[in-house]
This record gives C-alpha cells, structure tokens and sequence, in this order.
C-alpha cells in the first residue's frame, strides 16, 4: 500500500471514529417552512382558544404543559388556555389559535392543523380533531389523544414532522408519525431545540393577541383581531366587492386571486375557485 | 353525443379486450392494457363502472368531506377498503384544488394532517381520489384505472 494510501485510510479512519463518538448527535431541521409568530419580545405567551368537549380538556391541558417554558425543558414559549372563540365551524381568530373537535366523518384524517400567515409570520391558527376516530376502540386511547392534540398544536407553532414513516422505530416526539403512539405523546428533545432556533429572534412588529383571559372584543357579531386594523371586523369576505385588486387570473378566469391593502402592513388575500 | 361516447366505450373494451387475450403479454402489452384500461375513465360514473367490471367492488358508502376540497366527495368501497372520490365540474377547477397539496400528501397549503394510514392522490380529468391506507390490491387498482398518484407517500 502506498503511503498515499495510508494516509487516506487514516483520515477515513479518523472521521469514523468522530462520528462513532456522537451517535445521538441530532441537528434541530424541523422548521415548517419558516413559519412563526411575530413578536417583539421574548419570552411570549401564545393563547390557545378552548373549543373542546370534556373529554379533550385534560388533552389540551397536557398539550398546552408540554409546549410551554419548563425546568425540565426551558423555552421561550408559553402556552395558555383561553375561552374559545372558534365556534362551531372552529374560525380563526387573529393572534391566537381555536383548538376544536367535532366528528368531521370518515375522511381518513384524525387531526388538521392550519395556519394563516403573512409572509413567514403566523397570524392566526386553528387545530380540529377528529371524534368519528377518536370515539372507536383503536383511537380512543390516552395515546393517541396526546399524540395528535401534541403534534397539531406543534405544527402550529411553526414545527414540522420529524418523521413520516409510519412503521419504523419510535423518536420518541409526537411530531413523529407512528403507528404505536406509546412513545410518542408529548415534544422531544429535538423539538425544543427547534423552538429555540425559530424563535431566538425578534421582529419588529407582533402577530400574537395580547390578552391571555379574555375573549377578543366583538364588533357587529364578529370576533374581533388583535393587532390588525379596526376594517378587517367590518369586512364581509363573502361580497367580492369587498376583495380589492384582481392580481391573478388563470384556467381560463375559473381561478382568482384578489388583494386588498388594509393598512399597517396587513393585507387581504382572497383565492376563489369559480363554480361554473 | 351520447352515441359518440357510447361508440367509444366500445371500442375502449374491444382494445381491453384483444391486449388480455394474448397468452402471455410482454412488459410493452401490459403498459398498453394499463394505458387502455386508463383510458376508459373520464369522470366518477366511467371510474364506478370501470371499477365493477374489473371485480373490484365500488359499492357507495355515503358522502364525505374534507376541509381543504370546496366540494363534498362520495365514498365508494374498493376491495374493501374506503376510498374517496371528488367529480368537480371542469378539469381546471380539480387541478385548482389539487394543486395546493404536497408532493407526500402530508399537507396542502398552509395546513398539515394527521392521517390514519398512507394518504394516495389521484386525478384523471375532472376526478380527484383520495385513498388513505397501503392495500397493494387497491393501489393497484387505482393505478390501472387513473395512473400514478399526483401525490401521496
């Protein structure tokens, strides 16, 4: 063997052990396209509107535990429980998230999370959970309910899965898709670093409702939004004279998008798929 | 226009027809008979009727919805297993709502979702089709009649 070889095999060696060192070395990846709630200082406190059934309080409960700041795994969020404001359709409101179930039918989903964002900024969400599952046998366990309450309201803090195969070996978050969600009911190690990454820094503006106890004020029977212009209550989305600008026109005129400029640096998006 | 169609259901079967007869198909005959069997779906009735003539059930099951289509779906029973079907008006109104959904079928747009099993998207035409599950028999099914999925795992 040359001692170029030798030499090489050595380095090659080397990075072996280096790696062989650090098995559990992870890299926080998680991000969901880099979505986040605007806020101006740190740490922030994120309500989640309470819209569940009974049942789901004490699931909501241990979410709301196991994504907030704690000695056991220090971050700069706090989570808390606020009177729901979704309604039965489970709306949005601006600045926090409506956390609902109901039975949405066999559709194949157990839970959907679902942001509204301007640019990367999260500006309001909601999480619905689905009781045509959670109420047969497989489902309703305390498993199962932790695992999806736990993973939707992590999606909408701005996390992702970890992972997405069903049947492979446990990571232990309950951003991971699983088949045995035993191991998988509450954040992981991984997930708070993320968290830390996403939210160490500070934006000029904040896209969070202020009030941690109370419910938006309400203007004309509609939930009012924090930190957006006082016109968004008054808008009815469902005038098309109300949508603004035509900005996108495509098959043919079926697909629109229109945009409105509501001042402080908000706009109104409105996509709308035609009926023929 | 009716005759028209009717005319070409015809021959869509003759040509099903004359690729299974062979004893043995090559890897080209049997992409072709896939091609053809394909062919014959247009819409959710073609679909229904494609799928009872090859054996593999299509009872309905009622309706279903999702959050994220602007329509109501059916449900049919495919081999067993529940399967979603979404007929839209047009063809760009389905690409419009197919659109959003990524590549893995894990989200669409801004919201992500906790399936029970492996979610397959299909689209021919004017007809969406939601498979959530890993039934080889039904992937095989849907495959041969819509082609491969746009999306899913």
């Amino acid at each position: 063997m040359s001692k170029f070889n030798t030499q090489r095999l050595l380095a090659i060696g080397i990075l072996g052990l280096s790696a062989a060192a650090f098995p559990s070395l992870t890299f926080a990846d998680h991000s969901w396209g880099g979505y986040h709630w605007a806020r101006t200082g740190n740490p922030f406190t994120l309500n989640l509107g309470d819209n569940v059934s009974a049942t789901w309080d004490s699931y909501l409960g241990i979410t709301r535990s196991d994504w907030s700041n704690s000695a056991e795994h220090p971050t700069e969020l706090n989570a808390a429980i606020v009177s729901g404001a979704g309604k039965r359709r489970c709306g949005p409101v601006s600045g926090r998230v409506e956390v609902c179930n109901a039975s949405y039918g066999n559709n194949g989903w157990l839970g959907i999370a679902s942001i509204w964002a301007s640019g990367t900024h999260i500006t309001q969400g909601t999480v619905k959970l689905n009781d045509s599952y959670f109420n047969t046998t497989k489902y309703n366990t305390t498993a199962w309910r932790n695992l999806v309450t736990c993973q939707e309201v992590g999606h909408t803090l701005g996390l992702d899965h970890q992972d997405e195969t069903f049947g492979n070996i446990n990571l232990g978050t309950c951003m991971d898709y699983t088949n045995d969600p035993t191991a998988n009911q509450h954040p992981n190690t991984h997930d708070y670093k993320e968290l830390g990454i996403i939210y160490t820094h500070l934006d000029p503006t904040t896209t969070l409702a202020s009030s941690t106890s109370s419910l938006p004020s309400r203007a004309n029977g509609k939930p009012a939004a924090h930190n957006t212009p006082a016109v968004v209550n008054e808008i009815d989305t469902s005038n098309p004279a109300e949508w603004g600008m035509l900005v996108s026109s495509t098959h043919g005129g079926w697909v629109e998008t229109y945009e409105r400029d509501l001042g402080a640096n908000q706009k109104l998006i409105t996509h709308v798929i035609w009926a023929k | 226009m009716r005759l028209n169609l009717l005319s070409i259901g015809l021959l869509c079967t003759v040509a099903v027809g004359s690729a299974t007869g062979g004893e043995k198909s090559s890897t080209s005959d049997q992409a072709q008979q896939k091609q053809s069997k394909s062919a014959l779906v247009i819409d959710s009735s073609s679909f229904i009727s494609s799928l009872r003539a090859l054996g593999a059930g299509a009872q309905t099951a009622g309706e279903v919805e999702q959050p994220f289509f602007s329509i109501t779906g059916k449900m049919v029973k495919i081999h067993g297993e529940d399967v979603q079907i979404f007929q839209y008006s047009d063809t760009a109104t389905a690409d419009a709502e197919a659109a959003p959904i990524s590549r893995d079928g894990m989200g669409t747009g801004t919201s992500k979702i906790q399936w029970i099993g492996s979610p397959h998207f299909y689209k021919k035409e004017s007809l969406l089709v939601l498979y959530v599950g890993d039934n080889q028999k039904v992937l095989k099914t849907l495959e041969a009649l819509l082609g491969q999925q746009f999306a899913g795992k």
